[in-house]
């Protein structure tokens, strides 16, 4: 019986071919724009975790819990205090890197500047903060180099280039004074602000410098997927000892740029909410349509014989095929577009770049393809499909067959 | 043609209910477009009023190889000649010169690159309305002979109170390294992270004392008439060749494009609206041809001509934007003048949007104009809207369309 009543809401759908398609098509153009809406916030607050917060900041951090307010030398780490070799081994943890950063004037002649200071790790970090990709002249740095690295910027300003020497002032370990003279080994080219006054050097040569050897200024985790960080988090803290000592998630860290991607990701609801109010009116206009051409035939069906259950479970049924044929081809149509974009993000240029630079974004347009927001959005349309057909159902709770064949 | 539309108008009446829902999804439609349109525009308007007022002022005059070189020996040239003539300038407001270096502070708490400027605090107290945002202490009234005045973000990373020391440390013009204790006077919260955190004040005097003279790296303009301001750069920079006389708008393209931006984002999410909403159009209007195919065929059996039935059925479809359209409008000019008196509160974001300089209080705004581009696009929209079910329509043949149910 039951497969009689899906068979007939099958064939209900296609009774009217063009009503069909434009129903499924209303659906399917509206979840494509939505899917690829928020697919594209997603991509970009995913992206930009990763560009900014894995190579500098960490999916986690621990430092010593003085320096949390206070980023000066004197409150460092040394190795002692944390056991890197069994946060290595915890599961999805992809790296541990220790960090040294510190800032320090940097000037030759009459120009000087404050530059922020990074002991790298050439090892690892020239593909952690993909230095190879960025670097625009000279070469990269290798561990025992006693030479830095420094922006193309800055080079513009100091009007210096690969094989000229700056002067580094800054302060060091207990009230040392950090200075030193480097030349210079290569110049890098970093599309977002925060990098544009930056200095490299290995991170021996930054802990000898601020008199401060075997110590770091944090600890920088790095994750396989950004999902597992609670669970990460919880086995690191186990670990960790020491009480003097602070593990943070980057969104602690950096809570302007967490907000920041909170704000854009929510202004993205507020635009999916009116695209599915105008797909929930349109949904619903197909339903009062639907009832009102077929009252007569509800009414004859209704007269012999055909229980009201029966009646809402066709209709239902028809909806709700209806409604998933929709949402499966906003699924397939969107797809291909996502893939490619995924795969091959435009990078932005000119004013447009430097917009979005100004709003704290790296300059890149592309979309992702997370299960969770094809799922969501999905179930959003179903749901929304849902609720305009209790329509239909309180209409057939009520349905009188002798008014309703009246024509 | 009366007739036609008389015809069109009860036709849309037949259903009611139907006709309401189509009605009501384009007001929504155009009520929800202002809304975003009137807030992003809010948002974005206030960051630039915010940053002119608080931060950059209208025009700003550097000399011709300060931002090639960018360092203390780049002064402004002829700064004499300019002064008398910004002095008899009728549009110019008030203007300010600053001495403006790279220092380099620190504190026992930390260190930070910082933007120097030395100012007259009255002179800049008349271009910025910094002053209206200090948060403790004054616009550099101090018995101290070395007061200065710090941002919030400065103060909370290098730990600053009223009175504490700061040490700031440059280069002189004789390629010096100087360096001297400041105490803190003041901390002012422009509400804007790249701003409060890189910026600090201090008297012309001190820098008097420090390197012997005041050398003039900036000088900033408010206009009487802010809309002039273009206008305005370009009259000085004529006269004065010398010196690059700027608007904000050419100093800082980006703060300027981010208006464009959001001016564009606003169409395509418009147009993305308007072709939901189409959809819906569409789907109502076959609905109700594909009803009425009998009594279409009548129509077309007693003579009536298949243009005046597009016709008719194009009118429908305007009927939906003429009542939808003004409503949506309607709504969204209450909408408009509810949350441009009260403000939109966003402070539940309140680090996220300072830290780009924007405020937590969104007042909206919108261009009167935009009401009736938004009017005529949705009359365009539901226009084009009638033409494909009116072409099912001419399509019927007569004798079977009497035929059907």
């Amino acid at each position: 019986m039951r497969f009689t009543f899906i068979m007939l809401a099958w064939r209900n759908i296609w009774r009217n071919r063009k009503r069909a398609f434009l129903t499924i098509s209303s659906i399917a153009a509206s979840l494509f724009f939505v899917l690829f809406l928020r697919q594209m916030q997603f991509w970009t607050y995913d992206f930009n975790i990763k560009n900014t917060v894995s190579g500098s900041v960490g999916y986690l951090q621990i430092t010593d819990s003085s320096y949390v307010d206070e980023k000066i030398i004197d409150n460092t780490l040394t190795s002692d205090q944390i056991d890197l070799n069994k946060i290595k081994e915890i599961e999805g943890v992809s790296g541990v890197y220790t960090k040294f950063q510190s800032g320090a004037l940097v000037s030759t002649g009459l120009k000087s500047r404050f530059a922020a200071v990074n002991g790298i790790n050439p090892l690892t970090d020239n593909k952690l903060l993909k230095l190879d990709r960025k670097l625009k002249k000279g070469t990269l740095l290798s561990p025992d180099d006693k030479a830095i690295l420094i922006t193309e910027r800055m080079a513009d300003y100091y009007k210096v280039s690969v094989g000229d020497t700056l002067v580094l002032m800054g302060q060091g370990y207990h009230g040392y004074t950090a200075a030193a003279l480097y030349p210079i080994k290569g110049l890098l080219s970093f599309s977002v602000g925060d990098f544009s006054n930056m200095v490299f050097m290995p991170i021996k040569e930054a802990q000898y410098m601020h008199v401060a050897e075997n110590r770091f200024t944090h600890v920088l985790i790095d994750l396989e997927n950004s999902n597992d960080l609670p669970e990460v988090e919880k086995q690191i803290q186990k670990e960790l000892k020491d009480p003097l000592l602070k593990l943070r998630t980057w969104m602690e860290v950096l809570p302007g740029l967490k907000q920041g991607l909170e704000l854009d990701a929510n202004s993205g609801l507020i635009i999916s909410a009116i695209l599915y109010m105008i797909v929930g009116f349109g949904i619903f206009g197909t339903i009062v349509m639907l009832y009102n051409e077929r009252k007569f035939e509800f009414g004859v069906l209704s007269a012999i014989g055909t229980g009201r259950s029966s009646l809402i479970f066709i209709t239902m049924t028809e909806l709700f095929l209806l409604s998933s044929i929709g949402v499966l081809f906003g699924n397939l149509v969107a797809m291909p577009f996502l893939y490619y974009l995924n795969n091959n993000p435009i990078e932005l240029g000119g004013e447009a770049a430097k917009a979005i630079i100004d709003q704290g974004f790296e300059p890149y347009l592309g979309t992702g393809m997370f299960l969770d927001v094809f799922l969501a959005n999905s179930l959003a349309v179903l749901v929304i499909a849902a609720i305009a057909s209790t329509y239909i159902i309180f209409k057939l709770i009520k349905i009188n067959p002798i008014e309703s064949m009246k024509q | 043609m009366n007739t036609i539309i008389k015809i069109a108008w009860r036709n849309c009446w037949r259903n009611p209910l139907r006709t309401s829902i189509v009605i009501l999804s384009i007001a929504l439609g155009i009520w929800s477009s202002i809304f975003l349109m009137g807030f992003s525009t809010g948002l974005v308007n206030q960051r630039v009023d915010k940053m002119i007022h608080l931060e950059i002022g209208d025009i700003q005059i550097h000399s011709t190889t300060f931002d090639v070189d960018g360092d203390i020996t780049n002064t402004i040239e002829n700064i004499e000649a300019l002064a008398k003539s910004l002095k008899s300038n009728e549009d110019i407001h008030s203007y300010s010169a600053r001495f403006k270096t790279e220092a380099y502070a620190v504190s026992p708490h930390g260190q930070m690159g910082v933007k120097l400027l030395g100012v007259d605090a009255i002179a800049e107290q008349q271009v910025l309305n910094l002053e209206t945002r200090l948060l403790e202490g004054t616009f550099l009234e101090s018995d101290n002979t070395y007061p200065i005045l710090v941002g919030k973000k400065l103060a909370e990373e290098l730990h600053l109170r009223m009175n504490s020391k700061i040490q700031l440390n440059f280069t002189d013009p004789n390629t010096m390294q100087v360096s001297k204790n400041f105490k803190v006077c003041g901390i002012f919260s422009a509400g804007n992270e790249a701003f409060d955190g890189t910026t600090v004040f201090v008297p012309k005097e001190t820098i008097q004392r420090i390197i012997g003279s005041v050398p003039i790296h900036e000088i900033i303009i408010k206009t009487k008439n802010e809309t002039q301001a273009d206008l305005l750069a370009a009259n000085i920079q004529q006269k004065h060749p010398e010196n690059l006389i700027e608007s904000w708008k050419t100093r800082y393209p980006e703060i300027a494009y981010g208006v464009e931006m959001m001016d564009s984002t606003m169409y395509i999410l418009m147009s993305i609206i308007i072709a939901a909403l189409l959809f819906g159009i569409i789907n109502t209007l076959t609905m109700s041809i594909l009803e009425r195919k009998k009594e279409l065929g009548i129509l077309m059996a007693v003579g009536m001509k298949k243009w005046n039935i597009r016709l008719m059925i194009v009118f429908e479809s305007l009927v939906y934007g003429i009542v939808g359209g003004p409503i949506g409008i309607l709504l969204g000019y209450l909408t408009m003048q509810y949350f441009g008196n009260k403000g939109f509160d966003l402070s539940g974001f309140g680090e996220g949007l300072e830290s780009f300089g924007y405020d937590p209080m969104v007042y909206f705004e919108i261009a009167p104009q935009y009401y009736i581009i938004y009017t005529l696009y949705i009359l365009f929209a539901t226009f084009i809207g009638g033409f494909y079910p009116s072409r099912i329509a001419t399509k019927l043949n007569p004798i079977e369309a009497i035929r059907s149910i």
